[in-house]
């Protein structure tokens, strides 16, 4: 009993001389502005991304806070309510889970804090803008356009395809299904879809999975993936089954990625794979700084609005032209 | 002679009954200091908004972690708490915003609600049943039963909701999450689970037996306690507790998750461990375990808000619940040896 | 020529003397025979020789050399071998590999030389008759005698020239038991030294050159074998003790049946077993170890599954006990094990004390009484006068033997029950504790108790109980009134 009151009272202590420090506690407001960049997880396409995030914030000079999620949608959320307890004055927002992060995406509005989406849209909440890539449409160009290439002149048969998932619970990794087993659909003299390969943007989901897919059916032509994270695990398990062969070598498995980071590209370059959709990661960070800027500085309104982040799609044939556009083509060895 | 031999027993039993504080808490130190440090030296710490975002935040541990204690007594393993958190989320869920009864707000909440407790009751009795009369370890059981529960999670979500969450939940289930003006409800649901835990394990014989049990099952048979339902029951709370936690979380996310609470297993066990429950048993508590979260989420929190990077905040963590089973260690040790009498 | 010399060996545990002094010593080329009851302290001597524990004082000497074994492992170095009641073998491996398990003869590169296993093995097989046994033979196809063999070949690969067999007979027939004496034997002749503990005296007297026997700790008697007989080694085992003064209480006996045992079976060690106690009578149990008391007692609380036979509880006739069952007819059990089963050790005496009478003081919603519960504490503690400062911190761990034992009599006797079953309740327990358990069990007969006395002290036994029964090898012998009460008829019942 004694030393609950004991404890109790110290608390009670605390309290109170914490209520006449708040005051003095709260950071100097010296104009500065300061950014919260909520991130999902990190990848080669979210580095890249983030450096986008951190230069615009230098070139504007904006202090940024950077807050990683690690895939875990509550702790998420948490966080953003931890980036409106400091006032930051805008928030990037990059989701776990588009649907969970509504409830956060709404406080911080609510709050008078701005909040540009990156890369992945919000479902439920309307935030100051969203930077998407539409890529239903991307990921239709890359699977379309490969039909046009010398590769699929003369098939035999329709390609045996692999479909790789992304995250169910990320607009972007369904749209890109969506898109792909559509376009599989319309091209059916070129396409044959065998199997799906939910990956949960988790590598070791997608390696297994993947290794799994290819036991079943060995004979594959085709893998498609809606990230270069991927690249990786494809790497892995076609190697296994001795399949890891540059385009024209006996064995060859056809490969196709999307994201355009540094693993995607050097496997173009070093002729295992064909294609690339490249969305720009860094102009995706750049842009959700500056229009978050801009909204601050009375130049854009807040309204919801979908910006339209650019892609293009480098293959083997066209890398030389295209591939120097890339974000990551200067880390390329 | 006598007053000299009278003082140093004073003294003898007052440096006896500091050590029992600390050994009853030893957590109690850290947490006032990660406190201070949190008032002193981080900024917005102690802002309104963010002392309640603090309060929320240890809604979102403490039940589940309460429900744990009785597990941890026990020296047990529950992995599958986590997975009643996403099953009772997306059923519970379903019915609430896609089930026929979603037309009628506050029907589709009862019975939502209703829902997610049976989900936690069905994991317990699941649980409790394989160890107790199929005498399964408890790890392997839990595990299977979290597999499962995760598996079928995010089947259905996929299957029915065609993404991991979804959103429009009832505006009277939302009210539990707290938001706006309802920020006190998941506070005084917290704080009715965290009496209610403490209670049965200090007031009623339930709780006498789980001590017990926890301390030595033998001795606890042959005094009549029955250790089978004892443990059983346990399993049963803390699958209820796990329920409470999935409703609290999913009206305060707004969402029915299939991911939900994945990652928070090593949370919920550093809170009951740091706080100084032992995990061979038979000692400690709920109200050491809300120290534990206590400590947890400031730490948490205002590592956040200094802006530690989060490897260097999974770090601190790792240290303090290396420090914490170090503690109990030497508390385990001194517990065990036999001390010479005090005074006969 | 002395080989091994314990000097004024002494051990305590937890505050309770165990061997008070001991000195010893062994010869080359003999077989010193070493007799004593349970607790008399053997265990604790070899376990000291063999480096299992540590002696608080007193010094031993191996051929005239200090000798501190801090592990078993430096016994086995000096050439101290161990053959137990229970054989250390392994089942599913060779002779062999089983003669050799300390350490594999390393050939060339550092592999396992097999042959060099194999031919060694086939030449001690062949020394000491073993018919029938290759090396590479399973060890669980052997029957007991051969594995006995076994480890003793081990122990003779291994170097040692001491050998201790700790009641080696007791799963051997005596075919094989003739082939062990035969061994002994030859071994003796070869030089080898051996310490023969056993509670079968005939063996001891034909076997050994010179005897010592042991109780309570103290070497109380010893030398050669040609003075002793049976009669006198019984006497010096179990003692006429002047220091153990037994209360004596008027109490009368009912004719009520309180209690009764009908043809209990239980696993192999309880084999038809009939008994029954009145309304205040106190029921002594003697046995030796293995003998099966502390089974019967656990087979009618109910903590082994009865597999036969029925358990009447004041009238009503049970075939299936469990704990609880026994309590609510207002049975208790202290179990002879109070560290593993009768008490909470880190926990404090309050704890302890509330176990069992918890259950009756549930109220609303569950929660226990607490005032009550308080009460109940404070009258217990003083009732089994346990001395303790404060009980609610005390930890168990932190009492003597004896005020542990008190808490574990207090913790039962709280619910007033009518039946007790106690095993070996003072064993552990200093002289004064031992007197009050006395006047405990007796105040409670006199009060119309049944009680169950199960004990291997023979003196205690005779001094408070009213009768008492004989168990040996998991069957009642015999059962002797007040009356015939005498050390030598009890314990020829139970060897």
């Amino acid at each position: 009993m004694k030393k609950r009151i004991l404890a109790a009272m110290l608390v009670l202590a605390l309290l109170v001389s914490g209520l006449f420090a708040q005051g003095s506690k709260e950071a100097a407001d010296d104009g500065q502005l300061r950014f919260g960049a909520a991130i999902s997880f990190i990848t080669g396409y979210y580095s890249a991304m983030i450096d986008g995030i951190y230069e615009a914030g230098e070139d504007l000079g904006i202090e940024i806070v950077l807050l990683n999620a690690e895939s875990d949608s509550t702790k998420q959320n948490q966080q953003m309510e931890n980036l409106i307890a400091q006032q930051v004055d805008a928030i990037i927002c990059n989701p776990e889970d588009s649907v969970a992060i509504a409830a956060s995406v709404q406080k911080a509005m609510d709050a008078g804090i701005p909040v540009v989406m990156v890369d992945r849209i919000v479902d439920g909440a309307t935030p100051s803008k969203m930077i998407i890539n539409n890529s239903y449409d991307l990921a239709y160009q890359l699977v379309e356009e490969y039909t046009k290439m010398s590769d699929c002149e003369n098939l035999e048969a329709p390609l045996k395809t692999l479909v790789m998932v992304g995250s169910m619970a990320d607009s972007y990794a369904v749209n890109c299904l969506n898109a792909m087993r559509d376009a599989i659909n319309d091209y059916p003299e070129y396409y044959q879809l065998v199997a799906e390969i939910p990956g949960d943007w988790n590598q070791d989901t997608a390696l297994k999975g993947l290794q799994n897919a290819l036991s079943a059916n060995p004979d594959i032509d085709l893998i498609l993936t809606p990230s270069d994270m991927y690249i990786p695990c494809i790497e892995s398990a076609l190697d296994q089954i001795g399949c890891w062969k540059k385009i024209g070598e006996e064995g060859h498995v056809r490969v196709m990625s999307m994201d355009g980071d540094v693993n995607g590209l050097q496997a173009i370059k070093d002729g295992y794979t064909e294609a690339d959709a490249v969305i720009d990661a860094v102009l995706c960070g750049r842009w959700g700084v500056e229009y978050a800027y801009n909204i601050l500085q009375g130049n854009e309104v807040e309204d919801g609005a979908t910006i339209d982040l650019p892609g293009f799609i480098v293959n083997y044939q066209n890398f030389d032209e295209t591939a120097p556009n890339a974000y990551s083509y200067g880390d390329l060895t | 002679m006598e007053r000299t031999e009278n003082k140093s027993l004073k003294i003898r039993v007052m440096l006896d009954k500091g050590r029992r504080l600390v050994m009853d808490y030893p957590i109690i130190f850290f947490v006032f200091v990660v406190f201070l440090f949190g008032i002193l030296f981080v900024p917005y710490f102690t802002t309104s908004y963010n002392m309640k975002n603090l309060c929320l935040q240890l809604c979102d541990l403490l039940i589940i972690a309460c429900g744990y204690t009785f597990i941890e007594l026990n020296a047990g393993t529950d992995l599958s708490a986590t997975s009643v958190l996403c099953v009772s989320s997306v059923l519970g869920g379903w019915i609430m915003a896609l089930s026929p009864l979603a037309a009628y707000p506050v029907l589709a909440t009862i019975a939502g609600i209703a829902t997610m407790l049976l989900i936690g009751l069905l994991f317990g009795v699941i649980n409790g049943f394989s160890v107790v009369r199929l005498k399964m370890p408890s790890f392997i059981v839990t595990m299977a039963t979290m597999l499962v529960g995760q598996a079928f999670a995010t089947w259905f979500a996929q299957v029915v909701f065609g993404k991991n969450s979804i959103g429009g939940l009832p505006q009277p289930f939302l009210v539990l999450g707290g938001s706006g003006k309802y920020f006190l409800v998941p506070v005084v649901i917290s704080l009715v689970m965290f009496f209610l835990a403490d209670f049965i394990l200090r007031r009623t014989k339930l709780g006498r037996d789980i001590y017990c049990v926890g301390t030595n099952p033998n001795a606890s048979y042959i005094s009549g306690i029955n250790v089978k339902r004892t443990v059983f029951i346990m399993f049963v709370l803390c699958g209820l507790f796990a329920a409470v936690e999935g409703i609290v979380l999913t009206a305060r996310n707004m969402a029915a998750m299939s991911t939900l609470g994945s990652t928070m297993f090593l949370n919920i066990v550093s809170a009951v461990v740091v706080g100084g429950t032992s995990v061979s048993g038979g000692f400690g508590g709920v109200k050491q375990t809300l120290l534990g979260s206590v400590f947890i989420v400031i730490l948490n929190n205002a590592m956040n808000l200094v802006g530690v990077e989060w490897q260097t905040i999974m770090l601190v963590q790792g240290l303090a619940i290396l420090l914490a089973t170090i503690i109990d260690f030497m508390l385990k040790r001194a517990r065990y040896t036999t001390r010479r009498r005090l005074a006969e | 020529m002395s080989v091994l010399q314990l000097k004024d060996i002494k051990k305590s545990f937890f505050g309770v003397q165990v061997l008070h002094g001991i000195s010893l010593e062994l010869k080359e080329g003999e077989i010193l025979g070493l007799v004593g009851e349970n607790g008399a302290g053997k265990s604790t001597m070899m376990n000291i020789i063999g480096g299992v524990l540590q002696p608080d004082s007193g010094s031993m000497f191996l051929r005239g050399e200090e000798y501190h074994p801090e592990s078993p492992q430096v016994a086995t170095d000096n050439g101290i071998s161990f053959i137990h009641q229970e054989l250390s073998l392994f089942s599913n491996l060779t002779v062999a590999e089983n003669i050799y398990i300390d350490g594999y003869p390393k050939g060339k590169l550092g592999m396992i030389d097999k042959k060099k296993m194999a031919s060694t093995t086939e030449e001690y097989l062949k020394r000491y008759h073993i018919e029938n046994v290759s090396p590479s033979t399973s060890i669980g196809q052997l029957p007991m005698g051969t594995r006995q063999m076994i480890e003793i070949i081990k122990a003779l690969v291994k170097n040692s020239h001491i050998l201790i067999f700790d009641e080696p007979t007791t799963s051997l027939s005596n075919r094989e038991k003739e082939l062990l004496f035969k061994t002994l034997n030859e071994l003796r002749e070869a030089g080898y030294s051996i310490i023969y503990i056993s509670h079968i005296l005939e063996d001891v007297l034909m076997l050994s050159n010179r005897i010592y026997v042991l109780r309570d700790g103290s070497i109380v008697a010893d030398g050669p074998t040609e003075e002793w007989d049976r009669d006198r080694l019984i006497h010096e085992m179990v003692g006429r003790d002047i220091k153990q003064v037994y209360p004596t209480l008027e109490k009368t006996i009912e004719n009520d049946v309180a209690f009764e045992v009908k043809d209990l079976c239980c696993a192999d060690s309880v084999k038809d077993v009939n008994f029954s106690i009145r309304k205040g009578e106190i029921l002594g149990m003697f046995g030796l170890m293995g003998a099966g008391r502390s089974e019967v007692a656990r087979a009618i609380f109910g903590v082994d599954p009865i597999q036969g036979g029925s358990v009447v509880i004041k009238g009503k006739e049970y075939h299936k006990t469990t704990p609880d069952l026994c309590i609510n007819n207002g049975m208790a059990f202290i179990t002879e094990n109070r560290r593993e089963e009768g008490l909470m050790m880190p926990k404090p005496v309050n704890d302890n004390m509330a176990m069992v009478m918890d259950r009756n003081l549930v109220r609303k919603l569950g929660m226990i009484d607490r005032a009550k519960e308080a009460e109940l504490n404070d009258k217990m503690i003083h009732a089994v006068s346990v001395k303790v400062t404060n009980p609610k911190t005390q930890t168990a761990n932190s009492l003597s033997g004896g005020n542990q034992q008190k808490v574990v009599i207090g913790k039962w006797i709280v619910t007033k029950p009518e039946i007790f079953i106690v095993d070996e309740p003072t064993r552990g327990v200093d002289v004064g504790a031992k007197y009050e358990i006395y006047k405990l069990l007796l105040r409670l007969a006199s009060e119309g108790a049944a009680i169950l006395f199960i004990s291997s002290e023979m003196e205690e036994l005779m001094g408070i109980s009213d009768r008492i029964v004989v168990m040996k090898d998991g069957h009642l012998v015999k059962s002797i009134d007040k009356p015939d009460f005498s050390s030598e008829l009890i314990g020829s019942y139970a060897i």
